[in-house]
């Protein structure tokens, strides 16, 4: 199958020196709908490709750059403001995802937008921390009830709660997983190996080894594969960071097995390394092929996330893409949650879709239950 | 025992002063907003994007500022201060 | 090449097909739509601006479409698309024009973060330009839209594209949006005037289009020098009033009528002060346009405007 551009650039970068105008236009299409724009930048900067860039999409790459600078600072003012609302409760707040990236300081956050603020909080601290938030201008964002009581009966978080002045959401989580899901990563091992950089105060980020799985976990078993190939470069780019220090491949393979997270690496660690080229040991390869044999790695799944994590742009829909989503998409409600619970909560959502028209039934059912992908503000 | 407080990100401050006015423009990079200050603000916040200070601190050196009484108007005046800057992200306690 | 060398069946074929490239100020587009109102929109206004037969980079792939479904048959609606993403909810079919002046005005507000974006008219006589800010029913427009059918060479009706560094500012001369009792007064102001058709009952109440001059349009590539910035204010039945404003208040106000103040940051309010301190600043309290339009000459006529 021919890639697309954007996979292509970021593999090998050079190409761009050889393309044409109506290369550029589709690369930056491609680019755009990936959420990869600031991430491209950043990628040709630092192989010195900046010359090569026409003047027409030299802005636009500028421009996304710019954003993901301010929203960095963005994101470290807000998460002041947390510490702020939140630091006479005396507890661990350990974040997440982009936030975390930000706060450790990681090249990645460079080349990132951010929407969300992720937190971790140990479980008997989530009611007492959104008793704060609401003193804070926090307010959650699924009234209904049965919203409500679904969240806090199966999942690893609350419902996400907006601020009411500056719209800015914050997921809260005691776990990374739903409580259903048939892996059972302990949220005490992430709280107890969760780092400050010898900072001071409450707040947190995951440790190296637990971002990449966590990342790997959200991405294969969270059902938000629209934004997967964006998803897919933070495995990678993480990946790429961390690898050159002494004993990581060991210590990342035996955290997965602690953790109960062995199958989500292993996951990001072949598409990582079949999409995006990251150089995976081989004694790693070994140790994937030991843990998942035969089967169940290669040709189903290859196939699905192979389609599925192409860029969200009709120049990548292959026959098959947004089937395949959807395929993936039940397949991590089902690992998140026992098929009794599954039915009756996808038909609930399809019901609830306010969209009508012309997209396929699965589509609309998708994106009703993603509600922050349907609205930009 | 009294909070001490200090400029969220000092260096994300940016201020237009023009000598003929009496109010400060401030624009924070991190929260995004622009506002403007008259000068015991002005004053607040630049002291404390130089060091951590408690409310008595401050108000005994905005006193000394512009010549007037610490008093306990000048104090309420400085505490107030203080609670409209925390809620708009200026400014952060010590939570040490 | 301009829209204009195409014959009509050209035109509408690339509209309906792979797209109708137009070059707007400093940005390329490329329009889709099958909607005849639209069709009838660009055709009137965007003869002018010039089109290409080669491929290129467009920094906006915009296409606007029926809604589907059964809908179609109830209240038809329209779709603004940013190439595949929707930004808006949909609008009722025959606000399409509209929808897509706004569209535009939001693509360019959401990514052109090589200027400083100020939400303001500005025009241009003698190569000194005026900047005039504007909340809604602060007359900006209407005021903008007579000094336009005056001989005054518009850059923009909504924003100014300011360069951070050398306070240059980049045309984008587009139909100039009119609203409501504006529409007529602009109709009496002037024969000359050529206005779109309505849009009735939108957010923002009847709305319609005044077609900018060809010299605008022609001389979109030429940037022009802030020389007075001018808050408008209408007031039925006021005198007319100019005054100075503080360089404190003006700044506040430009910070907030910038769209992209929070992603210049340090930047973008450096380069808003700069701007302020660079030329005078004026509050314009009017009710008649003709008296209005006298001050802004003796604006340009007076190179020595007490800074």
């Amino acid at each position: 199958m021919v890639e697309p551009l954007i996979i292509q650039v970021l593999v090998s970068p050079d190409r761009i020196t050889r393309f044409s105008a109506a290369d550029w236009d589709l690369l930056m299409r491609q680019a755009k709908a990936a959420n990869l724009l600031a991430h491209l930048h950043r990628v040709l900067q630092e192989r010195g490709l900046g010359d090569a860039i026409p003047e027409g999409p030299a802005h636009h790459l500028r421009a996304a750059n710019l954003i993901t600078q301010r929203s960095v600072l963005a994101v470290r003012w807000e998460i002041s403001q947390l510490q702020e609302a939140l630091y006479s409760l005396a507890i661990p707040i350990v974040l997440l995802k982009g936030a975390a990236y930000v706060l450790a300081d990681l090249p990645i956050s460079r080349g990132r937008l951010f929407h969300d603020i992720d937190i971790l909080v140990p479980r008997s601290a989530v009611e007492d921390v959104e008793k704060r938030l609401l003193t804070w201008g926090w307010r959650t964002t699924h009234s209904s009830a049965y919203d409500q009581r679904y969240y806090r009966t199966w999942m690893h978080e609350i419902p996400p709660m907006r601020h009411i002045k500056r719209q800015t959401v914050l997921d809260i989580h005691h776990s990374i997983l739903p409580l259903t899901a048939r892996l059972k990563p302990d949220p005490q091992k992430l709280l107890a190996q969760a780092t400050n950089d010898g900072g001071q105060g409450d707040l947190y980020w995951l440790c190296d080894l637990d971002l990449i799985l966590h990342s790997a976990t959200h991405l294969f078993h969270d059902g938000e594969l629209e934004h997967g190939l964006r998803d897919l470069v933070d495995i990678a780019e993480l990946l790429r960071h961390f690898a050159g220090r002494a004993g990581f491949w060991p210590a990342l393979c035996d955290r997965a097995v602690e953790m109960d997270l062995v199958r989500p690496l292993i996951y990001g660690l072949r598409y990582v390394q079949l999409l995006l080229a990251v150089d995976i040991p081989e004694d790693v390869t070994l140790w994937m092929r030991d843990q998942l044999p035969g089967s169940l790695l290669g040709s189903t799944m290859d196939r699905l996330f192979l389609r599925a994590l192409r860029p969200d742009h009709a120049s990548c829909g292959m026959w098959g893409t947004g089937q395949a989503r959807w395929a993936l998409y039940v397949r991590s409600h089902y690992l998140r949650m026992p098929m009794k619970l599954l039915i009756p909560h996808l038909v609930r959502k399809a019901l609830t879709g306010e969209n009508e028209g012309e997209l396929p039934g699965e589509v609309q059912r998708f994106i009703a239950n993603n509600p922050r992908h349907r609205d930009p503000g | 025992m009294e909070r001490r407080w200090f400029a969220n990100a000092p260096d994300q401050f940016c201020w237009s002063i023009w000598p003929d006015e009496e109010e400060a423009v401030l624009f924070h990079q991190g929260s995004g907003d622009t506002l403007m200050l008259n000068p015991l603000g002005e004053f607040l916040l630049k002291r404390l994007q130089l060091e951590r200070q408690t409310p008595s601190e401050l108000t005994r050196s905005a006193a000394d500022f512009f010549e007037i009484d610490a008093n306990s108007e000048l104090a309420d005046a400085v505490h107030l201060s203080l609670l409209t800057f925390r809620s708009l992200g200026l400014v952060i306690s010590d939570s040490l | 090449m301009k829209v204009a060398d195409l014959s009509q069946r050209d035109m509408a074929g690339q509209l309906t097909g792979k797209g109708l490239p137009i070059q707007i100020g400093p940005f390329w587009i490329n329009l889709r739509s099958t909607i005849p109102d639209l069709l009838r929109h660009v055709a009137f206004f965007y003869s002018e601006y010039e089109t290409t037969e080669s491929a290129r980079f467009f920094d906006f792939h915009i296409t606007l479409k029926n809604a589907g479904g059964l809908r179609r048959w109830v209240k038809p609606q329209v779709h603004f698309l940013l190439d595949e993403y929707a930004p808006f909810k949909p609008l009722p079919y025959i606000h399409a024009f509209a929808m897509f002046e706004w569209g535009l005005n939001w693509c360019i507000a959401t990514t052109a973060h090589r200027y400083l974006i100020i939400h303001a008219a500005v025009l241009e006589k003698a190569g000194r330009g005026i900047i005039m800010p504007g909340v809604p029913g602060s007359g900006k427009s209407t005021l903008c839209a007579a000094m336009a059918l005056r001989g005054w060479r518009l850059l923009s009706d909504e924003m100014v594209l300011l360069d951070p560094a050398t306070r240059a500012i980049t045309p984008v001369p587009r139909p100039v949006s009119l609203k409501n009792e504006s529409i007529g007064i602009i109709r009496d102001f002037s024969a000359m005037a050529e206005i779109g058709l309505a849009a009735k009952d939108t957010a923002k109440g009847t709305v319609a289009h005044l077609k900018p001059s060809a010299t605008s349009i022609r001389l979109a590539g030429v940037t022009s020098r802030p020389h007075a910035i001018v808050f408008p204010k209408f007031r039925a039945g006021s005198r007319t009033r100019l005054t100075e404003k503080a360089k404190n208040s003006a700044l506040l106000e430009i910070q907030e009528n910038a769209f992209n103040t929070h992603i210049l940051g340090k930047v973008g309010f450096e380069s808003a002060t700069s701007l302020i301190n660079s030329c005078p600043v004026f509050s314009l309290e009017y009710s008649q346009l003709e008296e209005a339009l006298p001050i802004m000459e003796r604006l340009i006529a007076d190179s020595e405007v007490p800074a």
